[in-house]
């Protein structure tokens, strides 16, 4: 049996698209890039081309009825890509417009070819397609006659070897267009918006011969075009080997260590929970300030809303020192795909072992509000990917002090990591005092003390078990009456929220 | 010299757009050479030059030369606030501008 023809695959030049599409997108195949207006099409068509071109495969960009070619030039020319070099050499535009005007969508087809004939292009764009529908419509044309006409410049298209694009306005997805069912590819944009934040998204809807990544995929588009934000495919996590319970980090703190059975089991994620201000940056701090004193790389990514409270010097020291990155945002637009995306690049680029995400709360407050109703998934999300990169994890979250029950988690996720600490403020005579316990380490042992802590120059110094109190957890320990009965406190039988 | 123009711009920006960027050239000109004629009140469809070669050929050759340079520099310096001098150049590369007999027309009145 002769083996399959070999699709030869075309980088995009658009960041994150190919890996979208399923290894880039297929040579001399015919595409469609749909959506409304201002989703994003022209750019996405022009970074392609520019990136594309070259004087042995140049190309060709019909301009129809839509945007007039000079305000496209105007507007595209702000972006990086676009090069002016390329104009005239490379990259030639063909303006349409009054041959379309007419209806007349033979001679349309007519001087596409001939314009194709005579160039021989590698790449051809028709912008945009809807400007060709409605003037056909405007001149009765029959559904069949468009059908036809796509046909046609598909075959002409194919058989001359070009890769095409025609970008279209306004489809329906629901509506049975001709156009979908000759096309190879349909890249679909569209952009949401919810209260004042607009999130753009991209689907491939279909795209022949590959496998493509499913689903909506966040982009943006910024000086530099268009940047799509795939999210990684998590790598499986497999069952926790004793192995890797037995290689433990430290925490920076020996008495946590301790308490921990040794340290963080290495590739554990760790939720650390308590209510505001009772030291969780301080120990996410100290967490990568020991990673750093052992010559591991760290990550950081915080959504602080104000940057001048945004740090303790500890950690301002680590990311000044560079051995611990920053991934900042205080944008209300994220998407957890595109926070992933800038974790996962710098953990590749410096071979972080040690990531910390400062605050839960932060996040959420970040993210998009469209994307806060799924805030739960996109958690799982990204500790998930984050975990198939076998990196260890300590992610801080915002609780409330309730001493009526019992919580270590907002949003349900404790299930989601493999340990938590948490942190709670208690009364003793008069006072407010800290206390952190360890109340859960998948498949190991740990302490079930509740032990004291006090923050002292910037630095977490945990002390003793509270044995002369009782009732700790209610907030308001009191004086135990009979000391010899105080080992029975701890955090035994508590089960995770 | 204009039909150079038009050769070079009518594929990327079809003849309606070339007749419309003329025709504003034609109108920021006539402030400082009110011989040279008015934009056309239809919507031209082509570059019709019949009006301006009649205008130039009106006029002494020093006249006539000051103001068919002054149209050419307009219609340029307009093409330049739309797209930029590196496109300009790039778009109208075969088309030698005369040497410029003072400044391009503004549009001081918007």
């Amino acid at each position: 049996m002769t083996p399959p023809v070999t699709l030869n695959r075309l980088a995009t030049g658009v960041p994150g698209l190919d890996t979208v599409l399923g290894g880039g997108l297929p040579e001399f195949s015919f595409n469609l890039i749909a959506g409304p207006p201002g989703s994003g099409k022209t750019t996405l068509a022009h970074q392609m081309m520019f990136a594309l071109a070259s004087p042995e495969r140049p190309a060709l960009y019909f301009t129809v009825l839509g945007e007039p070619a000079l305000k496209m030039l105007r507007y595209q020319q702000q972006f990086e890509f676009f090069d002016a070099d390329a104009i005239n050499a490379s990259v030639r535009f063909i303006n349409l417009s009054d041959v379309a005007i007419g209806g007349d969508l033979d001679l349309v087809l007519r001087r596409i070819v001939e314009e194709v004939t005579a160039a021989g292009p590698s790449l051809v764009f028709v912008d945009s397609f809807r400007s060709v529908m409605l003037a056909s419509a405007a001149e009765g044309a029959q559904t069949n006659q468009l059908q036809a006409f796509v046909q046609q410049l598909g075959v002409q298209m194919t058989s001359w070897q070009a890769t095409t694009f025609l970008i279209g306005e306004y489809f329906s997805e629901t509506e049975s267009n001709p156009v979908f069912t000759v096309a190879d590819g349909i890249v679909w944009l569209r952009q949401s918006m919810q209260r004042n934040s607009m999130v753009r998204k991209l689907e491939i809807m279909k795209m022949r011969g590959q496998a493509t990544m499913p689903g909506l995929h966040t982009f943006r588009i910024s000086s530099a075009g268009v940047k799509v934000f795939c999210t990684p495919v998590a790598k499986p996590v497999g069952t926790t080997s004793p192995e890797q319970v037995r290689s433990r980090l430290a925490m920076g703190l020996p008495r946590l260590d301790d308490m921990l059975g040794g340290g963080l089991p290495n590739g554990y994620s760790l939720l650390v929970a308590g209510p505001s201000g009772s030291g969780k940056s301080i120990l996410a701090a100290s967490f990568l300030a020991e990673g750093e004193r052992r010559g591991e790389h760290g990550v950081i990514a915080s959504f602080e809303q104000h940057p001048t409270r945004m740090r303790n010097p500890l950690l301002a020291d680590l990311v000044a020192s560079t051995r611990v990155s920053l991934v900042e945002s205080r944008s209300r637009d994220l998407s957890i795909d595109e926070i992933l995306l800038q974790l996962m690049d710098e953990i590749s680029r410096t071979g972080a072992r040690r990531v910390v995400i400062d605050s839960l709360s932060g996040l959420e407050l970040g993210l998009a509000p469209t994307f806060r109703d799924d805030f739960r998934e996109s958690l799982a999300t990204l500790v998930f990917a984050l975990s198939g990169e076998g990196v260890t994890m300590l992610v801080t979250s915002e609780l409330e002090d309730r001493y009526t029950d019992l919580r270590f988690s907002p949003y349900g996720t404790a299930f989601m990591t493999d340990a938590i600490i948490v942190q709670r403020y208690i009364e003793v005579d008069s006072r407010l005092r800290r206390m952190m316990a360890v109340v859960k380490l998948r498949g190991s042992a740990h302490s079930d003390e509740l032990r004291e802590f006090t923050i002292v120059d910037g630095q977490i110094v945990i002390g003793e078990r509270l044995v002369s109190q009782e009732g700790l957890l209610g907030g308001r320990p009191t004086r135990q009456r009979n000391l010899a009965t105080a080992g029975a406190i701890g955090a035994k039988g508590v089960t995770d929220a | 010299m204009w039909r150079d123009v038009e050769r070079q711009m009518t594929p990327i920006i079809g003849p309606r757009g070339i007749a419309a960027l003329y025709g504003r050239s034609l109108y920021l000109t006539k402030r400082d050479f009110p011989w040279i004629g008015r934009p056309s009140d239809d919507l031209p469809e082509t570059l019709d030059l019949t009006a301006l070669h009649g205008a130039l050929a009106a006029q002494g050759s020093a006249l006539a030369a000051q103001g068919g340079t002054s149209l050419l520099h307009t219609f340029h310096a307009l093409l330049e606030s739309m797209v930029g001098s590196a496109l300009t150049e790039r778009l109208l590369h075969d088309v030698l501008l005369p040497p410029s007999s003072g400044d391009a027309a503004q549009d001081s009145g918007s």
